[in-house]
């Protein structure tokens, strides 16, 4: 025994680093071969590795659409927490008559429900609908600011999604994929087509409703595209962007020259590596350098008059869904591509006052909708809705049941995730005003016509930015990558 | 009734167009064996023909047999399906004579076997060959590879001259036959490539009026007067990934429009002889039915325009443009028609000139914003082609407007915020396209805008936000219930 043990140490002191070195030649000769054959994560979308190029290669220049765009850029209002269909836009009159009953077995089979358990109540619609606008679509009294925009909407009413709980079906909205490290909707628009002004990130957040979504930050992440093009949360309350002022002590030439000094050797640095995060590095410190002029003065919203203020309910210096809608008409006016609003809050499970349907609800639609409106109007008189493309949805639906949390009943009305049927709306852009687009069954469980799942919502949107959302795609980790995946098709009887 | 062909024979019978390959490639490679070990120099190659016949052999008659099950599912057309049979079988038995042939001549040495032999292995080479065209006939249509032979080549090989397949525009529409001249293009063009009487997918045929109303293995394709009943459109509607969708998933799709015209024609009846005048047509498809008559019915002035070619661009221009700071992009990719908009910083009146070179492609233009005046719109006759124009916060008049009436595609115009009145913009009076009209804080009148769209009754005014006062008071109401 002993003998074995002491050859094996024997052998173990012959293992030199000169034997470990030779020893690894093959796999580190395979880990070459893999990036001179275009495994390479450093490949830029056509698949050829990147090499030297010009250091002034502007990753956000402005690009051509595939076909002539009807939108020119995006504001996407996303109500974090998923709003209930059932007392906004899909009016079930015979969900009333069933209101208290028990849900029938058909309906609970084989489902799975993120907190309903056992034999739910129905709950009828708590609002009123009326038809609105000249064109007579239904809406409930709940948005009163909104009937007088109707027209200028399309409200799908079937959308559907893959996903029951909050983060993954935000990250599928947004990102196309319920799992992270996929790039967001903004982060693909910017990547295909730039940005129109130089001083100003391509795409915009704005968070409201004392929250970021569930989903965090990867809602408006960049993913796998280079990190230029992710976007770029601004504040309407203290500093707009952290950390864009400078410093005790920094004044503006200081910083100009200490940004050439370390852009010089990010240039090097690039002529030798090739890496295109190198380029995002250099022209984030630039446009950081331009935004610590432009953002302080287009978020500040107190020089606008008092009937805008008036107009869409904001006061300035605070953070609110209102000033946030009334920034997205300003950074519009200024090209920016994709602006995307969070408003947190519209989780309305009937577990407290404020997540109940007869009251915290209730609340969110009073906050939103005026401003909502008046961001149609003001866009609408500058000429600008022409080519903004204005979405507003949440990640999923709620139930046409009372939710009964752990089996018992709960003390406010509330309603639970649903997956299958939920309504969105866009306006302007090239899309349809005063329509309703698909049919959802009597009690609004299922979409029964016309149903567009979230990767149609999402082609639609790029369809209407002018790109083929099936040929905007990036290559990654040996295949190409796009945001609606291997599905997706443009809703075009909503478009005008 | 007839007897369904089970599941398993028409699985195995799938393999056949796999297998086929093999005893065309063994036994091609044993002629040519054969042949070259007829020279001295290659001699050694003969004694690997034998083996090779025997693979070549085997493998042909699993492929016949293959062959016969695929038949069972039925599909083709009988006659070319017949031929193709008997001259695979014929391949497989040759080949196996010559096998047999070539062991007994190598046996007994016998120069009248091995005639025999050569002439067998000739034969067999011939019928191989026909058996494998007409296989190939059956599955890609005896057209196949004739279809795109050059005109010269046609001549030589006795064919007629390539048809050219350009869409035949209807002159006299109420007069035009529903189905010859409008049903019957959209099913040669999507549907009888698979339905004819070389293929027969689904003992379907559809290429004259007595094989659409025959129908196909599961009856009847349409029900006349009940779309829902008709198999044809219910397959057409189901969703492309469907295994029962037609046109099957990859092929050329039909277009909404076709299949309105499809479901139009079944709902009138599906007549074989009447005349669009003889049935009803509503609006929609009256629509539809106008771009058979002239492609561009329902299009404005300025999709046509938008849609129609122009030149490149000069670089120089271009690159001039770029070094003073204005953008001047495609519309799209690989599209020369340009937009362009002036930095907030600077003032078009002096840029309006370094874009003439560029007055050819300019369509859409964005002076809002920028301290341009009246002086640049002197300069805006030039550019005819413009159909989107932003003035909107600048300082134009009523004296710049009289300008744009030159620009007879303008579609958009924004004058937001500038100091024009109901004088000036009844100088629009003759911009027959323009549709959007922005005069927002601006000196127009509702009185000065009815006037103008008295003249131009499709053109849409916005005025800016009224009344929202009382929109508030209403919601408040509503809100405290």
């Amino acid at each position: 025994m002993r003998l074995f043990e002491e050859a094996r140490q024997r052998a173990a002191e012959y293992e030199t680093r000169r034997h470990f070195l030779k020893q690894c030649t093959s796999g580190l000769g395979g880990i070459a071969l893999g990036s001179l054959f275009g495994c390479n994560p450093f490949s830029d979308s056509t698949g050829q590795v990147l090499t030297a190029a010009p250091i002034n290669r502007n990753p956000l220049a402005p690009a051509a659409p595939h076909f002539a765009p009807q939108a020119k850029r995006v504001i996407y209002l996303h109500m974090a927490g998923a709003p209930s269909q059932l007392e906004l836009f899909d009016y079930k009159p015979e969900l009333a008559k069933l209101h208290g009953l028990d849900c029938p077995q058909s309906l609970l089979e084989g489902k799975r429900f993120a907190f309903i358990q056992g034999v739910p109540k129905m709950l009828g619609p708590q609002a009123k609908f009326a038809p609105r606008g000249e064109s007579g679509t239904m809406v409930s009294d709940l948005l009163p600011y909104f009937h007088e925009v109707v027209d200028e909407a399309a409200i799908i009413k079937t959308l559907h999604t893959d996903e029951f709980n909050h983060a993954p079906a935000q990250l599928l909205v947004q990102t196309g994929s319920a799992r992270l490290g996929r790039p967001s909707m903004g982060s693909w628009v910017t990547y295909g087509l730039g940005s129109e002004n130089d001083n100003l990130p391509g795409f915009i957040v704005l968070v409201s409703g004392g929250n970021t979504p569930s989903a965090g930050k990867s809602v408006w992440g960049s993913g796998f595209l280079p990190t230029i093009y992710q976007g770029v949360q601004c504040r309407s309350e203290g500093d707009p962007v952290l950390y864009v002022s400078n410093p005790e002590g920094m004044n503006r030439d200081l910083r100009r020259k200490s940004l050439d000094a370390i852009n010089r050797i990010n240039e090097d640095e690039y002529q030798e590596m090739g890496d295109p995060e190198t380029l995002t590095r250099i022209s984030q410190y630039e446009m950081a350098f331009r935004m610590q002029i432009s953002v302080p003065e287009i978020m500040d919203i107190s020089k606008e008059p008092d009937y805008i203020h008036q107009m869409y309910g904001t006061e300035p210096g605070k953070a609110s869904f209102a000033n946030n809608c009334l920034l997205a008409r300003r950074l519009s006016e200024r090209g920016v591509r994709f602006i995307q609003l969070y408003d947190w809050g519209w989780d309305t499970h009937g577990s407290s006052k404020d997540g109940a349907i007869e009251h915290g609800f209730r609340d969110k639609c009073k906050q939103t909708d005026q401003p909502v409106a008046a961001l149609i109007k003001d866009l609408k008189q500058r000429g600008l809705l022409e080519e903004t493309l204005v979405v507003w949805g949440g990640e999923f639906g709620r139930t046409p049941m009372q939710e009964n949390r752990n089996g018992r009943e709960m003390p406010f009305m509330g309603r639970d995730h649903h997956t299958e049927a939920f309504s969105m709306w866009m306006a302007g852009g090239g899309v349809k005003g005063g329509i309703s687009y698909g049919e959802t069954d009597e009690i609004g469980y299922y979409g029964i016509k016309d149903r567009v799942h979230i990767h149609d919502l999402q082609a639609t949107i790029l369809h209407q930015m002018g790109m083929h959302h099936e040929q905007l795609t990036y290559h990654f980790q040996g295949r190409d990558f796009r945001l609606t995946d291997v599905a997706g098709k443009v809703v075009k009887d909503i478009l005008a | 009734m007839e007897q369904e062909t089970s599941d398993l024979v028409l699985f195995f019978g799938r393999f056949h167009p796999i297998i086929l390959h093999l005893p065309i490639g063994f036994l091609l490679i044993a002629f040519v064996l054969e042949m070259m070990s007829r020279l001295e120099r290659f001699k050694t190659y003969r004694p690997a023909v034998g083996l090779i016949l025997f693979l070549g052999a085997v493998s042909a008659i699993v492929a016949v047999v293959l062959g016969l099950m695929l038949a069972e599912g039925g599909g083709y057309g009988e006659e070319l399906l017949s031929l193709h049979q008997w001259l695979g079988i014929s391949a497989a038995v040759t080949a196996v004579v010559a096998f047999v042939l070539n062991w007994q001549a190598r046996k007994k040495a016998s120069s009248g076997l091995d005639k025999a032999y050569v002439s067998v292995l000739s034969v067999m080479v011939v019928v191989l060959m026909a058996a494998g065209h007409y296989g190939g006939s059956l599955t890609h249509g005896s057209d196949y590879l004739t279809q795109y032979m050059p005109n010269p080549l046609r001549a030589v090989a006795g064919l007629e001259p390539k048809k050219e397949k350009v869409a035949v525009l209807i002159t006299n529409l109420p007069e035009a036959q529903i189905y010859h001249d409008i049903i019957y293009p959209i099913i040669d063009a999507r549907c009888v490539s698979c339905h004819n009487p070389d293929k027969k997918k689904g003992e379907l045929m559809m290429h004259t009026v007595e094989a659409m109303e025959e129908g196909g293995e599961n009856g009847a394709i349409f029900v006349a007067g009940n779309t829902e009943e008709s198999d044809m459109i219910k397959r057409i509607l189901l969703p492309e990934e469907d295994e029962d969708h037609m046109p099957p998933d990859g092929k050329s799709q039909l277009t909404d429009e076709q299949v309105e015209l499809l479901n139009w024609w079944i709902e009138e009846g599906a007549p074989f002889d009447k005349k669009v005048a003889q049935v009803n047509v509503s609006d929609d498809i009256q629509k539809v039915l106008n771009t058979l008559v002239d492609p561009n019915a329902n299009k404005t002035e300025v999709e046509i325009l938008l849609a129609s070619e122009v030149k490149a661009p000069d670089e120089q221009a271009l690159n001039q443009l770029q070094q003073q700071g204005i953008q001047a992009m495609p519309l799209a990719a690989e599209v020369n028609w340009l937009q362009v908009r002036i930095p907030l910083s600077k003032s078009g009146d002096s840029l309006i000139q370094s874009l003439s070179p560029l007055a050819e492609q300019l369509t859409w233009l964005d002076l809002g914003d920028t301290k341009t005046t009246d002086q640049a719109l002197e300069r805006i006759p030039q550019f005819t082609k413009l159909t989107r124009l932003h003035l909107e916060n600048t300082l134009v008049t009523d004296a710049g407007l009289q300008h744009l009436k030159d620009l007879p595609y303008l579609e958009y115009l924004n004058l937001y915020g500038t100091q024009v009145t109901d004088e000036g913009i009844q100088q629009l009076k003759e911009l027959k396209n323009l549709r959007k009209l922005y005069l927002w804080q601006t000196k127009a009148t509702k009185e000065g805008v009815a006037q103008l769209q008295q003249a131009l009754p499709q053109l849409e005014v916005n005025m800016g936000v009224e009344n929202w006062e009382t929109v508030a008071a209403d919601s408040s109401v509503a809100m405290n219930k």
